[in-house]
């Protein structure tokens, strides 16, 4: 009888690791200082850089996108919507909060059609339509040069352009993550991926570069997750007592894009989708996040 | 509360004042070690008393040091027997359902030759322990050998409920590997 057998040898045990399971004082929970609303549980996977000399693809010299100044504060959308605009049946968000970047004429590509809809406006009406915008209304959407539409695309708007990333669909449903990454083309766009706490103030970790391609295939198996009121509330405990991580994936066109994970509940988030993560995740990266400690989350 | 030389001058000098400071000092811890094995407080008062009528005959001559696992090693091994005499269908307790935890970590041996002795296997787990994080060690430890609750684990280290239970569905994740690269069955 296995079961007995391993009683039995547990018995046999070297006292010390009796000893030092009687004397462990263990780590003090976050306090709990955050509300996190509509927004909890942001998971995100992130995928893997590639690095140099692992890279089996040739490596491609993108230009750099910078923000040629910050948003203002003065453009932030009212009533706290976030700048965000649909085509194509899929979701984008401003990067930067929209701010303005210096991109070249060979940057931009096909014309893709005008942001005519105020989401703002009218919610109800314009909220999942095609060319609808809270932000840069009027403005052209173009396609980018060595980008996927189904990643990132370009906003020009009196005179100034901007840069959208997909988060989601416009009817709500989840992005698959496969086809995610494969537009974004991660892992060899990522040139390095940090673990820093939920609130990106403190980078914990670097993620070794010679497993960010293992971690991108577990994140392409990540399935999209049906969560109970009472995984939400797991999400929510889950944030305020440390256990979610920020990944930053800092791309070789020089942005940088953040990804949550919950390795804890093997919950993950890309976009504004939430995903269960395989168990293969856990269990191949789990380590990388155990011991891990989060200072207090700063007050809202 | 008395130190631990103090209660081992106390049984070497067959005071049973020994074995009443011994329970007052840990007379709890034992107690719940029992119950999460034997599932009864009653059947657990019992086994622990027990366990201080086989420390009481162990000191003298042995002085170990330090007191407390050699005392629960005592209690968890009287618990145990007490556990493994019962009637299949009514062990009922948290040890229970600990061992069918660990049990799908096991591969059966082929043949009788092949199977390991207990003390070689506490040899073999031991070392696959100190692979281990040191909170992962006690996480282990705490559900395997104490048969804590995951509630009570999650307190002790710190973390969520659900964060010990993906932590252990892991560790024996890594040690059902580490015994078959050993070719260890039983």
């Amino acid at each position: 009888m296995n079961a007995k057998r391993v009683s039995d040898a547990l018995s046999e045990l070297d006292p010390q690791y009796v000893q030092e399971a009687l004397q462990y004082k263990g780590r003090s929970k976050a306090p709990r200082w955050r509300k996190w609303g509509a927004a909890a549980a942001c998971l995100v996977v992130v995928v893997a850089l590639v690095l140099g000399g692992t890279s089996m693809f040739a490596r491609e010299s993108l230009p750099q996108l910078q923000p040629a100044s910050p948003a203002s504060p003065a453009a932030d959308a009212p009533d706290g919507m976030r700048k965000m605009m649909n085509y194509n049946g899929n979701r984008y968000v401003f990067l930067e909060n929209g701010a303005a970047y210096s991109l070249s004429a060979q940057q931009l590509k096909a014309a893709l059609g005008t942001l005519d809809y105020d989401i703002q406006a009218d919610p109800q009406a314009n909220g999942k339509k095609e060319f609808s915008t809270t932000f840069a209304l009027g403005g052209t959407v173009y396609a980018l040069a060595d980008y996927d539409p189904a990643f990132r695309l370009a906003v020009e708007w009196e005179g100034n352009y901007y840069l959208c990333q997909r988060t989601g669909q416009t009817d709500n449903s989840p992005m698959d993550a496969a086809e995610y990454f494969a537009a974004a083309r991660f892992p060899e766009r990522i040139e390095r991926v940090s673990i820093a706490d939920h609130a990106g103030a403190e980078v914990l970790a670097e993620f070794p570069g010679g497993e960010i391609s293992a971690l991108i295939g577990e994140l392409a198996q990540a399935q999209p997750a049906a969560l109970t009121e009472e995984d939400y509330l797991a999400i929510a405990r889950a944030q305020t007592d440390g256990e979610s991580y920020q990944l930053l994936l800092d791309l070789n066109d020089g942005t940088t894009v953040s990804l949550y994970v919950i390795p804890s509940l093997q919950i993950a988030m890309i976009g504004d989708n939430r995903y269960a993560l395989p168990d293969s995740f856990s269990e191949k990266f789990g380590d990388l996040f155990d011991g891990l400690t989060q200072g207090p989350l700063p007050a809202q | 509360m008395v130190a631990d030389e103090e209660i081992l001058d106390l049984f070497f000098a067959r005071s049973e004042q020994g074995i009443r400071e011994l329970d007052d000092k840990y007379g709890r811890l034992c107690r719940r070690l029992s119950c999460s094995i034997v599932g009864s407080e009653q059947d657990a008062e019992e086994c622990v008393n027990d366990a201080y009528l086989g420390a009481w005959n162990a000191i003298p001559p042995s002085r170990p040091s330090p007191l407390l696992p050699y005392i629960a090693k005592i209690v968890r091994n009287v618990s145990l027997n007490a556990y493994w005499k019962k009637a299949a269908a009514k062990r009922n307790s948290r040890y229970t359902v600990a061992l069918e935890e660990l049990e799908t970590c096991f591969a059966d041996s082929k043949t009788v030759e092949t199977e390991i002795e207990a003390r070689e296997f506490a040899r073999i787990l031991g070392a696959f322990l100190d692979t281990l994080s040191l909170e992962n060690r006690v996480i282990f430890l705490r559900r395997y050998w104490f048969a804590d609750g995951y509630r009570e684990i999650a307190a002790l280290v710190g973390l969520s409920e659900k964060a010990v239970s993906v932590r252990l569905t892991r560790i024996r994740g890594k040690m059902r590997r580490y015994l078959q690269e050993r070719e260890v069955f039983l």
